[in-house]
């Protein structure tokens, strides 16, 4: 169950803009983001080596992700904030699917990589540089808040997908002190645009 | 596609169980027995037709169980003790911890399952041991069911007939991994993959990566074949859905040219823990504005308590 409703939604997966031409929401958008045209091939599978949100302002280096032993993701370590991580078993940045990306919301007194996901607006840029040498271009389609207990795993990691898109993904919401944990997770759903 | 090329790929349903359970084995061809994890499909569980002779089986008692809880774990067709070997996904870390010997190649181990485990999501949990032909991967599925794979009211248009998934008998029909063969687990660019689905009603399967939505045609009573051609690029991780329309469905996952079928992708469990709260300032993290480092230095000269609060944040992240 979502228990926060979407900071933005509007653009759906497909609707209007699958494929089109133009997505309007780009106009409402800053100008780090131009016109959408979603691209209708992907990329071959190459490792992500670095990401940059032009709206805000990160330039980050990634590293690979995997599982813990008790079966969860791993994540970036603490010590290094800017350091964004990319989940290896799914699908690379531009690959047809769903690639994972996580950054820290904040870490050892510092806001992290990830710290203003929630301020990104439909048809923001998220640019990913690959080991290919080739840039992967997104544009964001919504943001959403979600409850941890009700994590979207299903969608954010494995969701059927005919084309390529990144989903971006760090904490929100109120920080439990009791837990140590933030309560919710930001998640930006973004699909990959023709250069 | 004669069913005699298809392989089954999972096994033991549950009539009406909280948790469907299957298993494969593996290490029966010889060309890939120097790979434990590549081989062709054993059977294991309860109530499934077809098992390889021979083969290394694992079921869990009860089939039917609800996460958190302990169950027995079956294991026949090994000469070694069995242990878990690598991956597990089904029961708490170090479980089983070992098995006592019932019979001349069979084993049984008591293991607490993992409270976690979703409704819709596929667990696997792999172990090992050695055979009179080698050393041998037994793959124990548990799938706990959606929702929404519940079947419709009886009285059903045409009532399944027996054998697979708990059908015939006037029991209900659960649609799952024992019901589907498929001719391949490896999936290849331009490949193509011959599927059987048992199935009371209409089967139908969709992929990403399928050229198009093959087409089922029933070939015998409440059985159903068709063959979908993958695409000639396909993605890291193919997904295909198998439905039986008003029983649920199931998920097929692999990685193109690896000899391996999982039911399900490999999604981590819970959610990202992403933050410390180190930057957290008041109660709502929502309404605390981007801290930079004058802000952060206002903060921390404020109060010794907020330094206690970041300390104690980091200590538990």
């Amino acid at each position: 169950m979502v228990l926060a409703g979407a900071l933005l939604s509007g653009c759906g997966d497909d609707g209007p803009y699958a494929d089109g031409p133009t997505d309007p929401g780009a106009s409402k958008s800053s100008g780090t983001a131009g016109p959408v045209r979603y691209a209708t091939s992907a990329l071959a599978r190459s490792e992500p080596v670095t990401i940059r949100i032009p709206r805000l302002g990160v330039t980050a280096p990634i590293t690979g992700l995997g599982l813990r032993p008790d079966g969860t993701i791993e994540v970036p370590p603490l010590d290094r904030p800017n350091l964004a991580g990319w989940w290896k078993d799914g699908a690379t940045p531009g690959e047809k699917g769903p690639s994972v990306i996580l950054g820290h919301v904040d870490a050892r007194g510092k806001a992290a990589v990830f710290n203003r996901l929630k301020d990104l607006r439909e048809g923001d840029r998220v640019l990913v540089v690959r080991k290919d040498g080739r840039t992967a271009a997104f544009a964001v389609q919504r943001v959403e808040r979600v409850a941890k207990a009700a994590f979207p795993g299903e969608r954010v990691y494995a969701e059927d997908l005919d084309y390529a898109a990144l989903r971006l993904v760090t904490c929100g919401g109120d920080f439990d002190r009791g837990t140590g944990h933030y309560v919710d997770n930001v998640i930006a759903y973004t699909r990959l645009v023709r250069n | 596609m004669g069913s005699s090329s298809v392989r089954r790929i999972t096994a033991a349903g549950t009539a009406s169980g909280a948790v469907l359970v299957g298993a494969l084995a593996s290490g029966t061809v010889p060309a890939l027995a120097a790979d434990p994890g590549l081989s062709e499909v054993g059977v294991a569980g309860v109530g499934v037709a077809g098992a390889s002779s021979g083969a290394p089986s694992a079921s869990i008692e009860p089939t039917r169980f609800t996460p958190g809880e302990n169950v027995t774990v079956r294991i026949s067709g090994c000469a070694s003790e069995p242990s878990v070997g690598g991956q597990n996904e089904v029961f708490v870390q170090g479980d089983p911890s070992g098995f006592d010997k019932t019979g001349a190649t069979s084993w049984a181990g008591v293991a607490s399952t993992l409270p976690g485990l979703k409704p819709g999501n596929s667990y696997v949990t792999k172990f090992t041991c050695t055979t009179a032909s080698g050393p041998r991967t037994i793959t124990l599925f548990a799938t706990v069911p959606e929702k929404h794979t519940t079947p419709p009211p009886l009285p059903l248009p045409s009532p399944p007939g027996g054998g697979h998934g708990g059908g015939g008998g006037g029991k209900r029909f659960h649609f799952g991994f024992d019901d589907v063969d498929l001719s391949t687990r490896t999936v290849v660019p331009g490949g193509r993959l011959g599927m059987k689905v048992h199935c009371p009603t209409e089967a139908s399967a969709t992929s990403p990566s399928f050229v198009s939505d093959p087409r089922f045609e029933e070939t015998d009573k409440d059985t159903w074949e068709a063959t979908g051609t993958f695409e000639r690029s396909l993605p890291s991780v193919v997904r295909v859905t198998i439905r039986c329309a008003g029983y649920g469905h199931v998920v097929f996952s692999t990685r193109p040219g690896r000899d391996e079928v999982s039911p399900g992708p490999t999604i981590p469990r819970g959610a990202p823990e992403t933050g410390d709260g180190s930057t957290v300032t008041g109660p709502r993290n929502d309404r605390a504005p981007y801290v930079g480092a004058g802000a952060a230095a206002f903060a921390l000269a404020g109060t010794g308590l907020a330094l206690r609060r970041r300390r104690v944040a980091r200590g538990r992240s």
